[in-house]
């Protein structure tokens, strides 16, 4: 990671679909803009990372995992967003991070709630699993910092 | 550059990204470009109204030349030149 480079931080404790497909608009539009993006996943964004899950959690399938309070309106968000032409989240999280623009890295923590001390457990788009500590000292390098949960 | 000067423009390469939603057709604009010549001119067709604030702000970052856009009608044609 270059020091000029601006670093753009993100925690996740939110698995589902539509917490998943807003947040890969702000991490595409934030590579695009040059930006490296570092994500922290905890308890529920490690849940949605692991390769059990991942491939479950399709933005256009309304049975697939949607906050309990947006649920009902699932069919019309996928409705508008296949004719919008919106793109998989996870094809746009693919695409960042084939840039060398896009790190993830789960807390060891959530790691071991789910199980897990090794990144095999979880997708490809994973990185690593860290502690709080390091992620302390990459997110004050940072320009801003998003809490998704 | 104004509406009938961008009227005038050839552009060395069209993209289409009408009927997508953000960011696809700054993706698509962003793709288009590597194929453009230096000092090239591409144009971005987009029906989503966010690529005429979008696009002019990754031109900015990336040294391109926003020329401007014209409204037709359910859709903006935006015109960058890329740099040389």
């Amino acid at each position: 990671m270059s020091e000029e480079q601006e670093i753009v931080a993100i925690v996740l404790n939110k698995g589902t679909v539509d917490a998943l497909q807003n947040l890969s608009s702000l991490i595409t539009g934030a590579t695009m803009m040059g930006a490296k993006v570092v994500m922290f996943l905890q308890t529920w964004g490690a849940w949605a990372f692991l390769k059990e899950n991942i491939k479950k959690l399709d933005q256009f399938d309304e049975n697939s995992f949607w906050s309990p309070e947006y649920k009902e309106h699932a069919p019309k968000v996928i409705q508008e967003m296949k004719r919008a032409g919106t793109a998989s989240w996870y094809e746009l999280f693919k695409e960042a991070k084939e840039e060398g623009l896009l790190e993830i890295l789960v807390c060891s923590t959530a790691a071991e709630q789910w199980g897990v001390n090794t990144t095999d457990a979880f997708d490809d788009l994973v990185d690593d699993i860290t502690g709080v500590f390091e992620w302390h000292e990459i997110a004050k390098k940072a320009k801003y910092t998003y809490y998704v949960g | 550059m104004d509406v009938e000067e961008l009227k005038n423009l050839k552009a060395d390469l069209v993209v289409d990204a009408r009927g997508q939603s953000c960011p696809g057709p700054m993706l698509e604009a962003k793709k288009a470009l590597t194929k453009v010549p230096p000092g090239g001119i591409l144009e971005v067709l987009s029906s989503d109204k966010g690529t005429r604030r979008d696009l002019p702000a990754l031109c900015k970052k990336m040294g391109h030349e926003f020329l401007g856009y014209i409204e037709e009608g359910g859709y903006d044609r935006l015109f960058v030149r890329k740099k040389k």
